[in-house]
């Protein structure tokens, strides 16, 4: 589970989609998803910190 | 003030993490994310809706430069497999025997060049792996032509960038370009010196101060006159072929200096005619030619587009910022796409020609992926961070700052600090385009209250912004995974980071020495 977290692959395509995925559903007034997605985006984020 | 501090300290976390630290740029850069989210949210009113719209145009921003990056290193291993590079290389190397010339036609002439031709991060992910094979270290590789190209932003690759400082600030483009063009001259030859000092300091500046000058000074003359002729669009691509003619003919004559005759490298590889090994940037030059000077060809590639339509968004400080488009992608037409058609053609030539073993097409993508993923990480968070910013009012109360210092009876000194925002923008949005569009309307203001020239004032930051570019973290990923780099970006950024406050510095300098100088001769 640790190494499919910080596979480089994942974190690439999810830092990618995320954001993309958080605002279309902003966009269709879906702020509960947008809010949700942009939290996975943040915790992706972390990953990316505590990743050497 | 207060603001301003606050503002500045993502850009002061993720200097310290990757120079002091010495962290990676995705590390630092999604570390230094956090740090804007936290201060935008709390202190400059960011709602939630704002940063996730921020957030969106980044990752178009990322993709937009993305796409370059992978097919870039496509087109490098399938050129660098086939035996290309080397021999381009060995052809640099007997054009002359000096190994700081070689650097500076290398990393400043040719990485000028591309910029003409293509731009987005081209030059350096182009030039750092040759100068690698010609036996350079990997860091002066890499911030060679990071720094020897970006004078060339500005009026390069169609010369987006300034069209952009003209649409935003309404002033017609002939007005500028006389001292936009006077500033990029004088910081190009600063360019080439900061390139030869990377290689030996002043001892090297000093014994090729003579090509130096016949080469810069042509690139300068010729971009000034295609520039104030009005085909500002093509200034940055007729100076980087000039430089180039120059260059084999300063060659010609130019004997160098026992001590820096460049080391022969052994020779282990079969070799390839010149010709056949430029076969990858020839075409490349060619693909970019017709897809921009076409019409059919440009219609054609630029028919299916991808872009997002963002929405206004306003902070609760009152910082709007009107809604706008995406970027657009043109899938077929982008300079990604132009690459890897480049890159397709030459691996089925060099195939034909018979310069792969077994296997290379797996050689080729497992060596990409290895260079091109770190790369990727890092990219999001670093331009998040910089649009996050920029619309939670952060870069504009850097730059507001910046220039309240040079405010009332400083106003004349004015000129010293407007290259800097202007490279402050390229620092922080990866792009002179960018930092045009964030500060042109703010450089108009404030030359406007402060009673100086408005053209002079916004070269100034067209300039600057074209010497930040140098700065740019997303241009440093690039560079480094194509040497090696990639997690180890902040011996780069410390090298680029000190010539580029410099050379920033000094055209700020000079700046204030034109206004001066016009201010005697009663000018305006």
């Amino acid at each position: 589970m640790k190494n499919k977290l910080f596979n480089p692959v994942f974190l690439v395509l999810t830092s990618i989609i995320l954001p993309i995925a958080a605002f279309e559903a902003l966009v269709t007034d879906n702020v509960a998803a947008s809010d949700i997605l942009f939290a996975l985006f943040c915790a992706v984020m972390a990953l990316i910190v505590v990743r050497k | 003030m207060t603001n301003f501090l606050l503002a500045a300290l993502p850009i002061a976390t993720i200097l310290f993490l990757m120079i002091k630290v010495n962290w990676g740029a995705a590390r630092a850069g999604a570390a230094a994310w956090f740090v804007t989210v936290i201060l935008a949210v709390f202190f400059f009113g960011a709602p939630t809706d704002m940063l996730i719209i921020a957030q969106a145009k980044g990752v178009m921003l990322a993709l937009y430069i993305l796409y370059i990056v992978w097919a870039a290193l496509i087109l490098y291993f399938a050129a660098e497999e086939a035996g290309a590079i080397k021999t381009i290389g060995r052809a640099i190397r007997s054009l002359t025997d000096d190994r700081p010339l070689q650097l500076l036609i290398l990393g400043y002439v040719f990485a000028s060049f591309l910029q003409g031709v293509a731009g987005f991060g081209v030059p350096i992910a182009v030039v750092a792996p040759l100068l690698l094979g010609m036996g350079f270290s990997p860091v002066l590789a890499v911030a060679a032509p990071m720094i020897g190209h970006s004078w060339s932003v500005l009026f390069g690759n169609m010369a987006t960038s300034f069209e952009a400082l003209i649409g935003v600030t309404g002033i017609p483009g002939t007005e500028l370009t006389h001292y936009s063009a006077i500033l990029l001259g004088l910081s190009g030859f600063m360019c080439g010196a900061a390139v030869l000092w990377l290689d030996g300091g002043f001892r090297t500046i000093r014994r090729r101060i003579v090509p130096l000058v016949l080469i810069s000074g042509v690139m300068g003359v010729v971009q000034y006159f295609m520039a104030n002729y009005g085909v500002w669009t093509l200034g940055g691509l007729t100076a980087g072929i000039a430089g180039l003619v120059a260059s084999i003919i300063v060659t010609r004559f130019w004997k160098p200096h026992p001590d820096d005759v460049a080391e022969q490298v052994a020779d282990d590889h079969q070799h390839m005619p010149l010709i056949e090994a430029l076969t990858p940037y020839l075409v490349f030059i060619v693909l970019v030619t017709m897809a921009t000077f076409v019409p059919a060809v440009e219609m054609l590639l630029g028919k299916i587009r991808f872009t997002l339509d963002f929405p206004e968004t306003a902070t609760a400080t009152g910082w709007v910022i009107e809604a706008e488009s995406a970027k657009a992608i043109a899938i077929f037409g982008h300079p990604g796409a132009l690459l890897l058609y480049t890159a397709a053609i030459s691996f089925t030539f060099f195939k034909l020609r018979g310069h792969y073993d077994d296997g290379i097409g797996k050689r080729i993508w497992q060596r990409t992926l290895k260079s091109g993923l770190p790369t990727s990480i890092g990219m999001v968070p670093v331009i998040g961070l910089a649009i996050i910013m920029d619309h939670a009012g952060m870069t504009y109360a850097l730059a507001e700052g910046g220039a309240a210092v040079f405010s009332g009876a400083f106003a004349i000194a004015y000129p010293v600090i407007a290259p800097a925002i202007g490279a402050l923008g390229a620092f922080m949005t990866g792009s002179t385009n960018n930092s045009n569009v964030v500060f042109g309307m703010f450089q108009r203001h404030t030359a406007e209250l402060s009673g100086l020239s408005t053209a002079l004032v916004l070269a100034a930051q067209a300039t600057g912004a074209s010497l930040g570019s140098m700065l740019a973290p997303s241009k440093i990923l690039v560079g480094c995974s194509t040497v090696g780099l990639s997690g180890k970006e902040g011996p780069v950024l410390s090298v680029v980071l000190k010539t580029g406050v410099i050379l920033t510095a000094l055209c700020g300098f000079m700046a204030l020495g034109i206004l001066l100088i016009t201010t005697m001769n009663g000018g305006t």
